[in-house]
């Protein structure tokens, strides 16, 4: 069996003043494996990839055995000292729903920043892997743009590249088809599919649109009442006896008439 | 008993835990902490990254220190005359104008230089840092380097405190010559109106060698120490206040409002602490 690349054992969660969203989560991500992430809104599908990654923690008197624990490339990353997190990190990439890309700053320098801060690379190597990420992203022509100046689409696109500019082993995408027309919507999905194909990235996906599941091959685990259900694929779904767990997938379902084979694209 | 004897040693702990705990909370702990991670962050990070932080710096002090030129001489100048004005119409009631020089080291230099150039840069330099890092905090632009393992502080942080120190500096020395300039014109000014009544009839010769023969390596040295620490810590109050925001648009504005004012404090509460290192020591000297 493969690698274990990120875990969480009995993970509760609660925002401060807030009521606790998550109740004992236990989820796992192996070399490879693609996991999609589906639920109503609000309910802390968000916050499950937040706090795998490390960017959210629970409040220090929660921490150890109320809390549970998240290992990141099997260490405990509320142990471990906040250097040694930024080191595993550069083994993950993070897509932000808002894509959260530096505004000051290009396409191109925005996909260079964890190049060059990471790495010893000459400058020109650093501008030949960038090129090689705008183009297979589909951005070449606007590397020299600043974020406020591309579409949605193109914003997003430059934030999976800037995820993949290390060519993470995890990556890490939250709402990654959000608001995007039906056409970009497809352009995404096709993309990450052939991310995936062509580095073997382990994808941990937050999303609405369980089309997006079946495009991509994963399995869908279902957060309810702040749990996450055994992860199944959309068949299996669609098949539960769980009334819940069919509205649910019915709900999130939103684009899977587009989706008309196994192939894993678009039609 | 038992219980009573638990609790009893218990105490020192949880009371230690408790004031660390307020500590951390704290204003003065977090600049601390912040200012112990700018200290040690420079040791991380790659080559690379070495030339955006070096152009960040460059960005901070063109920004702090260039831009400001204009208002820092125009605000300097007119300081450093009415300064000498009014010590002008003073000093020939209870003496001596001779004492012109003195005053002017000690008020302009040591004082006024510092301080309105502190007061300067935190309305200009300390108010767009917290906007500036307070908008990346609210888009999440923060998270987003956290989530490439890039250190925040080594990457904004660290060049934004070196670029407004060093800025800060600058500005600082420029104050300073252009109020020195500003008091000698008005001394040219008031010596035509009212000849030989306030003994301010002197060459710019004469001038620069009584501010020259009043300063002291203590003023230099408070001169370079003032503006290095109020420019550290206008910086990592504007920072900290940009970082210490959540996620909504509208605590922009309060976290940098809160950068300024306590910044404003800060300066003030520094240059007390400089007045109880290096004059209150030397009071003694000036005694009769």
């Amino acid at each position: 069996m493969s690698e274990v690349l990120s875990e969480a054992c009995g993970l509760r969660f609660g925002y401060r003043d807030d009521e606790r969203i998550l109740n004992g989560i236990d989820f796992e991500v192996r070399r490879g494996d693609v996991r999609i992430i589906a639920g109503e809104s609000g309910k802390g599908k968000s916050t499950i990839l937040r706090l795998l990654s490390g960017l959210e923690r629970p409040h220090p008197d929660e921490l150890g055995s109320v809390a549970g624990q998240v290992f990141l490339f099997g260490e405990d990353i509320w142990e471990i000292p906040h250097v040694r997190l930024q080191d595993l990190r550069k083994r993950t990439g993070y897509v932000f729903q808002n894509n959260a890309l530096i505004s000051n700053m290009t396409v191109e320098d925005n996909i260079a920043m964890p190049l060059r801060y990471h790495t010893d690379l000459t400058d020109e190597k650093i501008s030949q892997r960038v090129r090689r990420w705008i183009e297979m992203l589909l951005l070449a022509g606007h590397e020299d743009k600043r974020p406020a100046h591309l579409s949605l689409g193109m914003q997003k696109r430059a934030a999976v590249a800037r995820a993949m500019a290390m060519e993470p082993e995890v990556l890490f995408l939250d709402e990654p088809t959000a608001g995007l027309d039906a056409k970009n919507n497809d352009i995404m999905l096709s993309l990450i599919g052939n991310l995936r194909a062509l580095s073997n990235v382990a994808i941990v996906m937050v999303t609405h649109d369980l089309g997006s599941a079946k495009s991509l091959g994963g399995r869908i685990a279902l957060l309810v009442d702040g749990t996450l259900r055994r992860p199944r694929s959309m068949e299996e779904l669609l098949k539960s006896s769980d009334l819940r767990d069919r509205e649910l997938v019915r709900e999130n379902n939103n684009s899977g008439s587009r989706f008309d084979d196994e192939s894993g694209f678009p039609s | 008993m038992s219980i009573l004897l638990e609790v009893l040693i218990e105490f020192p702990s949880r009371l230690l835990g408790l004031v660390g705990r307020i500590w951390e909370r704290s204003l003065p702990g977090r600049v601390i902490s912040l200012f112990v991670q700018v200290l040690f962050c420079p040791f991380r990070g790659k080559r690379a990254t070495a030339r955006q932080i070096r152009e960040i710096f460059f960005q901070q002090v063109y920004f702090t220190a260039v831009e400001a030129v204009p208002i820092v001489v125009i605000l300097a100048t007119l300081v450093g005359g009415v300064t000498l004005i009014e010590f002008a119409t003073v000093l020939p009631r209870i003496g001596n104008s001779f004492f012109l020089g003195d005053v002017m080291v000690l008020v302009i230099l040591r004082e006024l230089a510092p301080l309105f150039t502190a007061f300067i840069v935190a309305g200009r330099t300390g108010s767009a840092l917290a906007t500036y890092i307070g908008n990346m905090k609210v888009h999440g632009e923060i998270d987003a380097l956290e989530s490439m393992g890039i250190d925040p502080v080594r990457f904004l942080v660290l060049p934004a405190v070196l670029g407004c120190t060093i800025g800060m500096l600058c500005l600082s020395l420029l104050f300073t010559a252009s109020a020195v300039f500003g008091g000698f014109v008005v001394a040219q000014l008031l010596a035509w109106a009212f000849p030989g009544s306030l003994g301010l009839d002197m060459d710019i010769n004469t001038f620069l060698s009584r501010t020259g023969t009043a300063l002291r390596m203590l003023d230099l040295l408070v001169m370079g120490l003032k503006p290095v620490s109020f420019g550290m810590a206008v910086a990592l109050l504007a920072c900290l206040n940009g970082l210490s925001l959540g996620i909504s648009s509208h605590e922009v504005p309060q976290g940098t409002r809160s950068a300024v004012v306590h910044s404003i404090v800060v300066v003030v509460l520094l240059d007390g602490l400089f007045a109880a290192i290096f004059v209150i020591p030397q009071l003694g000297s000036y005694l009769p």
